[in-house]
């Protein structure tokens, strides 16, 4: 039997359920040389905001036990060079686009969106109300309920493509987060997003990161992000993305069992760029193994 | 907006071709000095030709500790063989286990990434400058400029009347110097003046010729800087290789920026770099007072980066 790998997040069919995470995988055409960009299941986009973003001081990564801490500080080229230098190319792709957008203001984010609707050729958007990077924005919008839900109805007026709200583990309660989303009208929720995190050089007696903290990426992760979707899955109706640490598919199949309907690969990609196809490979094999006919059917396969 | 959409600057070099990933067969994993070690490979013929300035990034295990690939300098190729090489210093933990690796098992690579050391303007007799591991790219250079092995057509360094290119070496002490194959005409500098010249070889460049305009050098962030502080002060050009901790490699995640010295933000040192021109013609240059990994003065550029590994 042949597995349908389709998954479906609101208005949009994927034609799989491993997409490339936004922020380690530039606009595609940084990966076109290593990866077939038209097998994927998604590719989201690096965050792109109203005005170009030089980024934050370095260094901006450092590697720690199984992960690594970034602080980029969503480092783009800005909403109009996103459109006449990117947003071509992406067009061309095989693969569903999903721009993530990014912002200080409710106004930034309803900016952005309204300018990409009106150029079009996208398949939805991924709203990041999660970077722990930025002084503005981000965080503050992504750990407050009624702002999440306040600014994903002013989004979903602006555009009936699929709407995704990413969202932060820097929370106490990850469903009352996901609950507003879905009150706001969003299509679908993923998580996570990047934990807090710090490391210090003791023999300089200096944070390693020229920020102090960032955000934790990488296998050291996975647990939460699991435990996250989870306990999200369950707390909504929509769709739930689930990403953090996946490097194989085992890794995407504990999203999968834990409730997650469709997956992102991040920081794997970086360590080996045929992550994405090693785990959808991987996902296909087991479900013909275990004669799952359909992606969606695996969340029901978790035993108590 | 720099870093992120910066143009390529049009004079440098790089014979462009496919980047790829691979598992190559390791020819040679040896030890040329203390903790220091060569590393040679077969390289995918259907990959890019490696030119010197650029790197590829290696993967010593599946393990996901340590977790990201790690930048390494080419040090040569040979065309007819397809064997590439690289040096570097064993400081952390991916660069132990790839220590480890014995002739004949193979190692995840891919490349070639970056820019490469731009080619010559006609007649120029270059000065080529490398401290401590960072000596790779710059035999390779040599190497390439000398004609020896895999000179390339077109290149105007290829012209018979064209003087070889002076390079020299800096080591701290006779004891670090490598067990490689050193092109015989190259000054050998040590710090404590245990052999050849006696000083850095900052000190070196700084006693050649004004005539000699045209410098190429790898070495650690604060030497860098000081080529960069000399090429200034006496109009020379400079192609000086940086380095700084690296996640993609391939220009997608931002992590490996350096600040440019108009403060017009921050340039990548995968894409953009590794090599970048002092002073530039488009003013991408790096503010190279701030250029080691860390914003601090690199111990060894062109080895590995080993984000969090104490000294």
């Amino acid at each position: 039997m042949k597995p349908d790998l389709r998954v479906r997040l609101g208005p949009l069919e994927l034609p799989n359920p491993v997409g490339v995470a936004s922020g380690t995988f530039g606009y595609g055409s940084e990966y076109e040389q290593l990866v077939d960009l038209d097998a994927l299941g998604a590719l989201y986009t690096k965050a792109v905001t109203p005005e170009p973003r030089a980024g934050n001081e370095v260094p901006r990564i450092v590697e720690t036990p199984s992960g690594m801490l970034n602080s980029i500080g969503l480092a783009n080229p800005g909403l109009e060079a996103f459109v006449a230098g990117k947003l071509p190319a992406l067009r061309g792709y095989g693969c569903p686009v999903i721009v993530n957008v990014a912002g200080s203001t409710e106004d930034d984010y309803r900016r952005v969106v309204e300018r990409i609707e009106a150029e079009g050729g996208v398949s939805g958007y991924e709203i990041n109300v999660s970077c722990p990077n930025v002084k503005h924005g981000g965080l503050a919008f992504g750990t407050d309920p009624s702002q999440v839900e306040r600014l994903t109805a002013a989004l979903r007026a602006v555009t009936e493509r699929c709407l995704i709200v990413k969202l932060t583990p820097n929370v106490a309660d990850i469903a009352s987060i996901a609950k507003a989303a879905e009150a706001g009208g969003a299509d679908a929720v993923s998580c996570i997003n990047t934990l807090v995190g710090m490391a210090i050089d003791v023999g300089r007696r200096r944070p390693l990161l020229a920020t102090g903290t960032g955000g934790l990426s990488g296998p050291a992760i996975r647990p939460v992000g699991v435990a996250a979707v989870y306990r999200a899955s369950r707390a909504v109706a929509i769709p739930v993305v689930g990403l953090g640490g996946i490097m194989c598919a085992d890794d995407a199949l504990e999203y999968l069992l834990a409730g997650a309907s469709a997956v992102q690969v991040g920081t794997g990609t970086f360590v080996d760029p045929r992550c994405a196809s090693r785990v959808l490979a991987g996902i296909r094999a087991w479900m013909e193994a275990e004669g799952v006919a359909r992606v969606e059917d695996i969340a029901g396969l978790l035993r108590a | 907006m720099s870093g992120v959409d910066s143009p390529p600057p049009a004079d440098y070099g790089g014979r462009g071709g496919a980047v790829k990933q691979f598992d190559a067969a390791i020819v040679v994993n040896r030890s040329i000095a203390p903790s220091w070690r060569q590393i040679v490979v077969e390289w995918d013929r259907s990959a890019g030709r490696p030119s010197p300035g650029q790197f590829f990034t290696f993967r010593a295990s599946s393990s996901t500790d340590p977790l990201l690939r790690r930048p390494l300098a080419f040090a040569g190729f040979e065309p007819d063989t397809s064997r590439a090489s690289a040096v570097y210093e064993v400081r952390g933990p991916a660069t132990r286990l790839l220590a480890e690796l014995a002739p004949g098992s193979r190692v995840d690579l891919l490349g070639p990434l970056g820019r490469a050391f731009p080619p010559l303007a006609g007649g120029e007799r270059p000065l080529l400058a490398g401290g401590g591991i960072g000596l790779g790219p710059l035999l390779f250079l040599a190497g390439e400029l000398a004609g020896s092995g895999s000179s390339q057509k077109g290149d105007p360094a290829e012209s018979s009347s064209a003087p070889g290119p002076l390079l020299g070496l800096g080591f701290r002490t006779a004891a670090a110097v490598p067990d490689l194959e050193l092109p015989p005409a190259a000054t050998i500098c040590t710090d404590d003046g245990s052999r050849g010249f006696h000083g850095t070889v900052v000190d070196w460049l700084g006693g050649q010729p004004p005539q000699l305009a045209r410098v190429y050098a790898c070495g650690p962030a604060a030497m860098l800087a000081a080529i960069a502080r000399l090429v200034r002060g006496r109009g020379w050009t400079a192609s000086l290789s940086a380095e700084q901790w690296m996640a993609c490699g391939v220009g997608a995640c931002m992590g490996c920026a350096l600040p440019r010295a108009d403060g017009r933000g921050y340039l990548r040192v995968c894409t953009d770099g590794p090599v970048f021109n002092s002073p530039s013609p488009d003013g991408a240059e790096i503010d190279w007072a701030a250029a080691g990994p860390g914003g601090r003065p690199a111990r060894n550029p062109a080895s590995e980066n080993e984000p969090g590994a104490r000294p």
